[in-house]
């Protein structure tokens, strides 16, 4: 009798705290939607007047160095960086950092754009795989882009090769394959330059699928919903995180990631934190975390911006195995990085970045993943125990899909305030994704959440992995 | 135990699932909402934007008609029908939305329009009331709605609501004080000095590069005199009115600017120091060193980049120390080119360069020098060193012609600047009684004390500087530069003429025009800086070529001149000094052409080069053998 009240006991105590757990995650992102709504409008309201075209050659305008590591990029390397070339800013130089491809992606740079060596020194003390060569093109045209041809090395370390060899006083980190908008660089520049009081270190933006989207000549023709399955359950989950996650850690100024594939960083303070880790690949939020901490540890006014407009589209992966790599290496990226950083857990001397946003990220961006796998494990082990409450499990998955689902339509309704950029077929499509993903997406990214901690955890080698791309749809 | 267990039922919490079942639906119906408002939104928004398509398309028109309306031309149909709009738009303007709209075209259309057509544009929006609209928005308690009143008055050059907008520009919304900054100093000249005046907020980057685009786009725009704001008390009003003197070339404010080297704030200093460096101000030297060890490496780097284009031989020692303390790499790098520029003879020997500077040191004098002084051979001296040097050549080589042809020569009638052209063109010869003399001259040059006179002497160095981009190169040499000939016709032109000025100046022009074309960059005229964008690179483009030419030519004669390498002991101190006041000349001058302003005078006199320079006539072309023979 005794034995069967206390294990009653124990389950119910179980209960509260995962609970817990949820009714504090609903919270959080009751409070997510609201700081990203009152966000958005100011936003909108803030710039809905002024050109931005105006100001892009002013003496004043700072000048920019955007880095692309670039390995194996054989396939699109030309038309990429073609792209990169075409941007509407004056001052900038495009430095594709060639990671020792063993493809062809260098000897078609040089004849695309009829590069020669060039001789540049460099600091004999900056620890880097070695560089090979430095290509400048011969033509006029090109005179903007800087090849630099090194020894693999890994993405970090092709990133901190370029922030060492820039001379410029801001330099952007992106993924070749991305395709910026023509005036990404001034929405940019006018985050770096607008506050007067704080100096900003980093400026990051939306990511937006690009799959399926029609592309010429380096410049987005048409925005399409993506055909593939998988990449529309991205689609979503991208405007999920960055409509409203960011959005709102932004609004707070407790932004503490910005994507690999656009971020742009004040050079001296990257370089005086130490630029990359190479010894992490999730090297985004490493970066953030320790420029961040550079400022506090000093006292120095500073803040982290984030640009919402739809400024960088990027290809997602639309096979699952290479999906599911992805998402092994973002959550041992995480691990790595939490762990590194672990001083900062509720430590009041970080105010809000150790008090919430390092809080957040430990439990619901990488416990979270891990509690919801032994939770499923644990209703398959109560089911075969005969033990487990049928009325009760049917009514919590109820409640906590019905807010999944919620939170998701509230997504897309931003999307739609903001960019109105697909048909209303797809909004639909959308929403039904929104009511399948707990059940077809959600266990993907879980089951890759938990594969990269156990990797992490039982120290198996595992590196960045391939991403295959297939390259963007060409106008017809 | 029975108590034990008694505890833990009751303290153990219990989660109806009722409670939940309501969550459940509360959360369904709010996601159904979403469907409705998303729904909703997206055909608002559709709609919204064709109806305004509509409208605008429809009254798009109607503007165009009331913008080129002639009266004095028009037909007395074409006056009726003018009248009819007039009244057809009256009764429009009475619905508040197609007010809003026809603002919108309004504003839309001020950003193609210009000249006479703008300003019809503005006198309708005025004319048709609908600066009431906009000065209406001033009152709301939304500050969006504020700005977008002063937005709309501001594009539609609304002066009268100058003052009315003035009360916001030190309000405590950050949007409304920043819009209301744009507007005054858009709509009067004076704005600017009032902002800079009163201001007690912050003045973001981003402001201040608005702000300079629009004082940039005034047309006849007379800029005060920022010096006046450099001491204000508000830090950033100091940074600004500083980037808008070196912006507007105001370089009566140099002593103000010496001072604000040593501003606490470090962008003051980097601004500063850019300023020094751009007019060419030498007596900043010693507080740029001062400020030094102080500084960031940004601003290291700035100082060095300063002290290279203002410096002389004698900075080499700081710099020197610079290169042998632990700084970081970019900075010690930057020291060493800094170095290199200032004594470029030694460019060749990087590695051991800090012996070289040091022996060049040790020999200086003592004394100080001043930096607009250096030492000049008197004529008689000359001619005594050569006469000499050329019995010790005939001593020693089988070259007796050149003793005749040196003797015969009227070394007198050279002036400093004659001499330098001398060198420029003897530069090329091929003949050996002419690279004697060369050698000479090279001796000449690595005499210490002579460290500022031997920008004249110096052939072969050219040979490391003539490999440089062609913009270093300019940048290097753009200080002693003297003026184009162009300035002063540019000067005198209107913007027309100045154009096709622009346009001879790229067919013409050499690195003194291209100094002059850079300055024209931010002219305040848009088509004179675009013009002036592409004039510079025609000149880049030509400079480079003929930079490629004189490292082969100057790579054969170097070749030469060391197959006598007994000459330079010889010649050496044989120069007495004197000294003399006259503007530093950088190396990279030496292998330039003449002057246009030379030109232009041997014309007037009717001189020939034969005239000048007597045997030194070499007009001639270079043969194919000669770089065969001597460049590989």
């Amino acid at each position: 009798m005794f034995q069967s009240d206390f294990f009653t006991i124990i389950v119910d105590y179980i209960n509260i705290i995962f609970l817990m757990f949820t009714i504090v995650l609903f919270s959080g992102y009751t409070v997510m939607g609201y700081l990203a709504t009152k966000h958005t409008l100011h936003y909108r309201r803030k710039n809905s007047f002024g050109d931005l075209s105006k100001v892009m050659a002013s003496p004043l305008a700072p000048s920019i160095t955007i880095i692309a590591p670039a390995y194996n990029e054989g396939m699109n390397i030309v038309e990429n960086v073609r792209s990169l070339l075409s941007l509407n800013y004056v001052d900038y130089e495009v430095m594709v950092v060639n990671d020792g491809s063993k493809d062809d992606t260098l000897e078609k740079m040089i004849a695309a754009y009829d590069l020669v060596k060039i001789e540049q020194k460099i600091d004999p003390n900056w620890q880097s795989k070695p560089i090979r060569g430095i290509y400048k093109s011969k033509q006029k045209a090109f005179h903007k882009l800087t090849v630099i041809d090194k020894e693999n090395g890994g993405k970090s370390d092709a990133l901190n090769t370029g922030m060492q060899l820039s001379n410029n006083r801001y330099v952007g980190c992106i993924d070749v394959d991305c395709l910026l908008l023509p005036d990404a660089l001034l929405h940019v520049v006018k985050s770096f330059f607008q506050r007067s009081g704080k100096r900003v270190i980093a400026v990051g933006g939306v990511i937006r699928v690009a799959n399926s989207c029609i592309i010429d000549g380096g410049e987005l023709e048409e925005v399409r919903l993506p055909k593939n399955w998988l990449a529309k359950f991205q689609l979503l989950e991208y405007t999920r995180s960055f409509i409203l996650g960011r959005m709102a850690w932004g609004s707070i100024d407790s932004l503490l990631i910005i994507s690999g594939a656009f971020g742009f960083f004040d050079r001296e303070i990257a370089l005086a934190a130490g630029g990359y880790d190479t010894n992490t690949v999730g090297e985004d939020m490493e970066i953030v975390f320790r420029m961040r901490r550079y400022m506090h540890e000093r006292d120095l006014p500073y803040t982290v911006e984030y640009i919402p407009d739809p400024l960088c589209w990027t290809e997602v992966p639309e096979e699952v195995k290479i999906f599911i790599n992805q998402r092994d290496r973002w959550s041992r990226g995480n691990l790595e990085t939490l762990t590194k950083h672990k001083d900062m857990f509720f430590n009041p001397k970080y105010g809000r970045l150790g008090m919430l946003s390092y809080p957040y990220w430990f439990f619901y961006e990488w416990l979270a993943p891990l509690l919801e796998f032994f939770g499923f494990l644990s209703i398959i082990l109560f089911y075969y125990l005969g033990i487990l409450n049928f009325q009760f499990f049917i009514a919590i998955t109820a409640a906590v899909f019905s807010f999944s689902v919620m939170f998701s339509f509230f997504a897309i309704f931003w999307e739609v305030y903001a960019y109105n950029q697909y048909k209303t077929k797809d909004i639909l499509v959308l929403m039904l994704f929104a009511i399948l993903e707990p059940f077809v997406f959600h266990p993907l990214v879980t089951f890759s959440a938990v594969r990269g901690n156990y990797k992490k955890l039982f120290k198996i080698k595992s590196g960045w992995g391939t991403i295959t791309r297939k390259g963007f749809s060409k106008a017809t | 135990m029975i108590i034990l267990n008694h505890i833990f039922t009751s303290i153990a919490p219990k989660i109806g699932v009722n409670f939940l079942w309501v969550l459940a639906i509360v959360f369904a119906i709010v996601a159904l909402l979403y469907i409705g408002i998303t729904f909703y939104a997206k055909s608002n928004i559709t709609l919204g934007v064709k109806r305004n398509k509509i409208k605008k398309r429809e009254l798009g028109p109607i503007v165009s008609e009331f913008l080129f309306f002639d009266e004095k031309t028009a037909s007395l149909e074409d006056k009726n029908n003018y009248v009819c709009l007039k009244i057809k738009i009256r009764q429009m303007l009475k619905n508040k939305r197609n007010r809003k709209i026809l603002a919108e075209v309004l504003v839309e259309l001020s950003q193609d329009l210009s000249g006479e057509t703008l300003k019809s544009l503005h006198k309708l929006y005025k004319d048709l009331g609908l600066d009431n609209d906009a000065l209406e928005k001033l009152k709301s308690w939304r500050w969006h709605t504020i700005s977008q009143g002063i937005v709309e008055l501001t594009q539609m050059k609304v002066t009268d609501s100058y003052n009315k907008i003035t009360k916001f520009v030190n309000g405590s919304r950050g949007v409304i004080r920043k819009q209301s900054v744009i507007a005054i100093v858009s709509l009067k000249d004076e704005g600017i000095n009032y902002f800079l005046d009163t201001t007690q907020h912050k003045i973001s980057e981003w402001q201040q590069l608005k702000l300079l685009e629009i004082l940039q786009n005034k047309k006849n725009y007379n800029p005060p005199s920022f010096k006046n704001w450099l001491f204000s008390k508000n830090v950033d009003t100091v940074l600004f009115a500083l980037r808008l003197v070196k912006h507007y070339d105001q370089s009566d404010a140099n002593s103000s600017i010496v001072q604000l080297i040593r501003h606490k704030n470090s962008q003051i200093r980097q601004v500063a120091i850019q300023c020094v460096s751009e007019f060419n101000v030498v007596e900043a030297r010693e507080s740029l060193k001062k400020i030094f060890n102080t500084s960031t490496n940004d601003t290291k780097l700035l100082i060095i980049e300063a002290l290279e284009s203002l410096g002389f031989a004698e900075d080499v020692q700081f710099l020197n120390t610079i290169e042998n303390r632990k700084e970081v790499f970019a900075v010690k790098n930057k020291a060493l080119v800094a170095i290199n520029s200032l004594l470029p003879e030694n460019h060749l020997e990087i590695e051991g360069l800090e012996d070289i500077s040091a022996v060049l040191i040790q020999k200086e004098d003592k004394k100080p020098l001043n930096p607009l002084e250096v030492t000049v051979t008197p004529r008689t001296e000359i001619e005594k060193d050569l006469t000499s040097a050329i019995d010790q050549l005939t001593d020693d080589t089988d070259n007796v012609p050149i003793v005749n042809d040196i003797a015969e020569t009227d070394l007198l009638t050279f002036t400093i600047d004659d001499t330098i052209d001398v060198v420029t063109e003897v530069a090329p010869i091929d003949d050996d009684k002419h690279l004697e003399f060369i050698k000479f001259l090279e001796t000449k040059k690595e005499t210490p004390k002579e460290a500022p006179n031997t920008v004249y002497f110096n052939v072969s160095e050219s040979s490391s500087t003539s490999k440089k981009e062609p913009e270093n190169l300019i940048n290097n040499s753009k200080e002693a530069l003297p003026d184009s000939v162009f300035k002063s016709l540019y000067d005198g032109c209107d913007t027309e003429a100045k154009l096709i000025l622009l346009d001879e100046i790229g067919a013409l022009g050499d690195e003194k025009e291209l100094q002059f074309v850079l300055s024209l960059l931010n002219a305040p005229e848009i088509e004179i800086s675009k013009k002036a964008a592409s004039v510079k690179i025609i000149i880049e483009n030509r400079l480079s070529v003929i930079a490629e030419q004189d490292a082969l030519e100057e790579n054969a004669t170097s070749k030469l001149i060391n197959k006598n390498p007994n000459l330079q002991e010889e010649l050496n101190a044989r120069y007495t000094n004197t000294t003399k006041t006259i503007t530093p000349i950088k190396p990279t001058l030496v292998k330039e052409l003449k002057p246009l302003e030379l030109c232009f005078l041997e014309e007037e006199e009717e001189k020939t080069e034969e005239d000048v320079f007597g045997f030194f006539d070499i007009n001639f072309i270079l043969s194919e053998e000669f770089y065969k023979d001597n460049c590989n």
